[in-house]
């Protein structure tokens, strides 16, 4: 079965759904491919990303999936207000026809107030012929723009528009003048009816059809077509530089800070990269922004040319107008934000982290790393021991296993060796000890009591050292284990 | 250049026979041999010019300005492989004591992974026995041993930080060099802790070698250990020289001691502890 085809064969008398048999019997040269949906979707994918050049709002036609014998694809773009940007609609079209073209992707593009409408001028549309205009409905002229197409402009079932045209109802328009009951009467299903009113209501704007983008559109977006490609870092750079101001101005005008930005970079070849940067609390600092991106821009692989770029805020953040503080210390919170997203943009979320105390007994699970820019959360105070031993300022992530000889059952240990060097004991301090909460010690988890001496050893060196486990306690515990959990110097 | 020159020889006359603040002179003179191109802008006086006393005699006395340059490059080491966690423990100490003295700054301290497993990573209540509260210490963990130096300058440029520690496996010159001038740069002091032992040569201020001491038992307890105390070599300062001290460290005052053993002494023994007094006893002839 033939799945598409492309304009020479369609000109030999080929079309899609023949045999394949047959299609070479006809035409003994026939170059043919397997069909892969998968990838055809990708592709269109992918074109749909590269189209947000034209506009945010790009999304892959899904209307006519399913129906299994298309082989040609859709996209959707919504132009609102985007035409002006490229000299009107009839400009926009023309870019976009030749810039497919240029990428060697055979395209029909039609233009209305409402998808279904813009779908039908695209297929069925008078030939273009380098006159965009025949394809342009006028804005609140969809009705009589596709009242002179077939109905199959309708995006109707095939058997529906078989059904119309067995019925001597050729054209939109004269489907759109009959009454409503009678043409749906005229189906045998109530839902045939219905389905090819809906279609009908939804290509003449009398039902909405809203688009879903195939990504979300940003709150801000500033862009700048390129005369000549770009080929180095440079230039990109320059680019940056110019788009910045514009995007950091729309952002002050709304009240709103960018947490995340993207460039995108269109490529000549159709490849389109994406670099974003994040941040640590809402900015709209152009520099600082500017700063975070020239790490990751030393990936972008400009292929044969970057003809476009846009600089999209795909996350913001509500933030008040800037305010000259007379105390220093808010200019010097911002440099730290500032100095964390560098940090960040370099090295990976999570290399950078505020110690946060949190309510638990064991000394390992009594902190945890949060983000920086993280508003410290309404904490839970533990009630604390009057006196508590001092803490090491170094705590290993595991502790480090370690051969003691202690006082049974439990005096602290006279001798130790930890990393292979013997180390004899001369003050120690203790036992703290620390056990785990009663709620955590169930379902066969860590539930061992330990006990933490403070070691100082004989050559001044100072160690956190705990034992798991008491001595004596069972056959079944084994002896307890000994560990150096902290360093205190 | 004749407008932003300080003090004039002329202008220096004529007040010795008053009152001559010899170590503002000493500090003007260091800061002129040592950065030029800082005192051209405004960037000396603020906080930067301000050195940062030990407050120990012996080790104020050696260093150029009676104390750390506060916008330099400081490293430290163990004496030996052992002494890491030692060193790691002045560094701390010093770090506590320059976040206390700038108020409002938060402290970045730089480490990688095998940094982390070496000694282990940072204990929020242990920082905040040694009096530095956990949340205004920003912890960065490099996945890769070079990223640590480039945190650091980053950092140090960024003039937000009161102070920045950073762990290094190795450093070379050229790279402490760098570090030494984006301290001076961003007028944040730099420490530094060498996990490799001091190399050959180095850009930084100073250098101290740490070895850990046995120290004397708590006094309300005579079994367990009481404050810290530490050997401080001062192996090299540059404008200053070399100097040796026995000190305790108090982390509850935050202040630095000398060790007992040698305050109780009754005279100097040794040639390197009249030389440390020598500078304070030509000031008060001076001052007189």
């Amino acid at each position: 079965m033939l799945w598409a085809v492309n304009r020479e064969a369609g000109a030999k008398g080929l079309n899609s759904g023949m045999r394949l048999a047959d299609a070479r019997a006809l035409l003994a040269g026939l170059v043919t491919a397997r069909a892969d949906a998968a990838a055809d979707r990708q592709g269109l994918e992918r074109l749909a990303l590269w189209c947000n050049r034209f506009t945010p709002w790009c999304a892959v036609d899904a209307s006519d999936d399913g129906d299994g014998d298309s082989g040609d694809g859709g996209l959707l773009l919504d132009i609102t207000g985007c035409a002006h940007l490229f000299g009107g609609e009839a400009a926009l079209m023309d870019e976009i026809a030749a810039r497919l073209s240029g990428l060697g992707v055979e395209n029909r593009l039609g233009l209305a107030d409402t998808p279904g409408a813009a779908w039908a001028l695209a297929r069925f549309g008078p030939a273009a012929n380098g006159r965009p205009e025949s394809r342009i409905a006028v804005h609140g002229e969809a009705r009589t723009a596709i009242a002179g197409l077939p109905v199959e402009a309708l995006r109707l079932a095939a058997e529906d528009a078989r059904l119309l045209r067995r019925l001597g109802l050729t054209t939109i328009g004269v489907v759109d003048g009959l009454p409503r009951t009678s043409l749906a009467r005229r189906f045998p299903s109530r839902e045939r009816g219905g389905a090819v009113l809906a279609r009908l209501d939804r290509a003449l704007g009398r039902f909405a059809e809203p688009i879903v983008p195939l990504t979300p559109p940003p709150a801000c977006l500033e862009r700048l077509a390129l005369p000549e490609p770009l080929l180095d870092r440079a230039g990109l750079d320059a680019v940056l530089a110019r788009l910045m101001p514009g995007l950091t101005a729309s952002l002050e005008r709304d009240g709103l800070g960018a947490r995340r930005l993207a460039l995108w970079c269109y490529r000549v070849d159709g490849g389109v990269v994406r670099r974003a940067v994040a941040t640590a609390r809402a900015t709209r600092d152009g520099d600082h922004l500017t700063r975070l991106f020239r790490e990751t821009l030393e990936t972008v692989d400009p292929g044969f040319g970057i003809d476009c770029a846009a600089l999209h805020a795909e996350r913001v953040e509500p933030l008040a107008p800037a305010q000259l503080s007379l105390a220093g210390d808010r200019r010097k919170q911002g440099g730290v934000d500032l100095l964390v997203d560098r940090l960040l943009a370099k090295l990976g979320t999570g290399a950078v982290c505020r110690l946060e105390p949190v309510a638990r007994h064991r000394p390992e699970a009594a902190e945890r790393a949060v983000a920086p820019g993280h508003d410290p959360v309404p904490r839970l105070e533990m009630p604390e021991a009057p006196e508590k031993p001092p803490r090491p300022f170094r705590l290993f992530d595991r502790p480090e296993p370690i051969d003691v000889m202690a006082e049974v059952p439990d005096g602290p240990p006279l001798l130790f060796t930890w990393r292979r060097v013997r180390r004899r004991v001369a003050r120690a301090a203790g036992p703290e000890r620390i056990e785990p909460e009663w709620w955590a010690g169930a379902g066969g988890r860590d539930e061992t009591v330990r006990d933490y001496y403070r070691i100082e050893d004989a050559d001044g060196r100072r160690y956190w050292l705990y034992r798991a486990g008491l001595y004596g306690s069972g056959e079944a515990e084994g002896s307890p284990r000994w560990y150096v959990h902290g360093l205190y110097g | 250049m004749s407008a932003s020159r300080p003090i004039s020889p002329m202008r220096v006359g004529p007040s010795c026979n008053g009152t001559v603040d010899l170590a503002a002179l000493r500090r003007r003179i260091a800061a002129l041999e040592r950065r030029p191109a800082a005192l051209e802008g405004a960037t000396v006086g603020s906080r930067a010019g301000q050195p940062w006393p030990l407050g120990i005699d012996a080790l104020d006395g050696a260093l150029p300005e009676g104390g750390l340059a506060a916008d330099g490059l400081h490293e430290a080491a163990g004496a030996s492989a052992a002494d890491g966690p030692a060193a790691a423990a002045f560094l701390a100490a010093l770090l506590v004591r320059l976040a206390h003295a700038d108020r409002q700054g938060a402290v970045l301290v730089c480490q990688s992974r095998n940094g982390a497993a070496r000694f282990g990573r940072l204990h929020g209540p242990g920082w905040r026995d040694l009096g530095l509260e956990p949340a205004d210490l920003l912890i960065l963990r490099a996945r890769r041993e070079k990223d640590v130096p480039w945190a650091m300058e980053e950092g140090l440029r960024s003039r937000a930080l009161a102070v920045v520690l950073a762990e290094a496996e190795s450093i070379e010159f050229t790279a402490s060099r760098r570090l030494a001038l984006a301290a001076a740069e961003g007028a944040t002091p730099a420490l530094l802790l060498r996990h490799d032992g001091l190399g050959p040569a180095s850009a930084a201020l100073t250098r101290w070698r740490v070895a850990a001491l046995p120290g004397r038992a708590d006094p309300f307890d005579e079994g367990a250990p009481g404050l810290p105390r530490w050997r401080l070599a001062l192996v090299r300062a540059r404008g200053g020289r070399p100097a040796t001290c026995e000190v305790e460290w108090n982390r509850e005052t935050g202040d630095f001691r000398v060790a007992a053993a040698l305050a109780d002494r009754p005279a100097a023994p040794r040639a390197g502890a009249g030389a440390v007094e020598a500078p304070r006893r030509a000031r008060a002839v001076i001052g007189g």
